[in-house]
């Protein structure tokens, strides 16, 4: 969904599109299309890497592409639900809106702490408030903008597919595309089950 | 009868193929017939990072819960209450579902739809907690009130030949714009 979010952001007229992420195929594939990168995997302080991108420590609008699941960054992090929320609102500049199509749940079983398993994260809000952040949350209405965003392909305004890495597999494959995901492949898959799509 | 292959998660870490048996134009928890619904012969079906959440056990989702709400498919069935889709269109399926009749969705916000889901708004194939409807990462699918739901191709020959551009209209692309959208992305914007 980061790739999907990045290639929007270059529709919507984006001058800088900044993907961060802790693999590195993904980076890769993130730069196939113009975006500039951070392997959140090494140590440096975000802002810091985003003012050596941009020119200073803030951008004009950040975006969630991750959810409840998330990792700590740095070596050997492990997970940390409230991370990318929190990381958003340090480079998201003041009086920004911050995006969060990224999922959180009301019950998570595997969750790290009592708080995690029923969604509830340490999220520093008081810094949110202080740069007078807007967020949104939730489910995204896909209707609005599912037509629009039709015309965008069928007059070739966008390259959505390639972005994203479509890779086509058959539906009795689709245990092996589960686990390839899981791993971190960065492509998405299609599933084909009637070999309708099969090139 | 055809029969119905579907991707349903079979415990932490594990996912298969299986029968689920032909969908039906029924309601069956309100005991009546889904007329304004269509059965959709699937063309691609994608997989979802939100998907993984449910394999690596990290929801409530149950064994034998049917997978898969990036949907796009051909029109092979239409209940008795369906306008505008006709047999044989080929459509994007937006992952929520809604009714289109609710103070919500009248209100653009079909993401919490009221009427699709007892337990909560909001709703979408193939998802735990999310309504109990099946999933469509499968050969047949059910789709209710398909005039509301269904985004309809205006070329099927057009369509099928960007057919991997568009099968991102479910979920993905939509998500990712909505997520740059409400952050007011715009032109010249640093994201």
């Amino acid at each position: 969904m980061g790739l999907a979010c990045a290639a929007s952001a270059q529709l919507l007229g984006a001058a800088v599109v900044i993907v961060g992420d802790m693999i590195p195929e993904r980076l890769q594939q993130a730069r196939s299309f113009g975006c500039e990168t951070i392997d959140l995997r090494q140590g440096a302080a975000l802002p810091d890497q985003v003012e050596q991108i941009v020119g200073e420590p803030v951008v004009d609008a950040a975006v969630d592409c991750v959810g409840f699941e998330a990792r700590g960054h740095g070596p050997g992090a492990g997970e940390a639900p409230a991370t990318v929320l929190n990381d958003v609102m340090s480079v998201a500049r003041a009086g920004a809106r911050v995006g969060i199509p990224g999922l959180y749940v009301t019950g998570d079983p595997g969750g790290i702490d009592e708080n995690a398993k029923i969604g509830q994260l340490g999220i520093r809000i008081g810094l949110g408030w202080a740069k007078s952040h807007a967020f949104t949350t939730g489910q995204c209405p896909v209707m609005r903008y599912n037509r629009q965003l039709m015309m965008a392909i069928l007059h070739d305004k966008v390259q959505i597919a390639k972005a994203v890495n479509a890779t086509v597999i058959r539906l009795e494959d689709a245990p092996q595309g589960y686990k390839d995901f899981d791993r971190g492949a960065a492509k998405k898959f299609v599933l084909d089950p009637h070999g309708m799509l099969a090139a | 009868m055809a029969g119905n292959r579907c991707v349903v998660y079979k415990g932490p870490g594990k996912v298969a193929v299986e029968e689920i048996g032909y969908p039906k134009l029924d309601l069956p928890e309100q005991n009546r017939k889904c007329e304004h619904g269509v059965i959709l012969k699937v063309v691609s079906t994608n997989i979802c990072g939100s998907d993984q959440h449910m394999v690596r056990g990290r929801t409530t989702a149950p064994v034998g819960q049917t997978l898969g709400h990036e949907i796009t498919g051909e029109v092979i069935e239409v209940g008795r209450d369906v306008e505008f889709i006709k047999k044989g269109d080929l459509c994007s399926v937006p992952f929520n579902i809604a009714c289109g009749r609710c103070r919500m969705c009248k209100e653009g916000k079909t993401g919490i739809c009221l009427s699709v889901n007892p337990a909560r708004p909001g709703a979408a194939y193939g998802y735990v907690d999310m309504g109990g409807w099946r999933g469509g990462q499968a050969e047949y699918v059910m789709i209710p009130y398909a005039d509301f739901n269904l985004l309809k191709f205006p070329d099927r020959d057009q369509a099928m030949e960007k057919i991997r551009d568009l099968t991102m209209l479910s979920d993905i692309f939509p998500t990712g714009f909505h997520g740059a959208y409400t952050a007011g992305v715009g032109p010249g914007s640093t994201v």
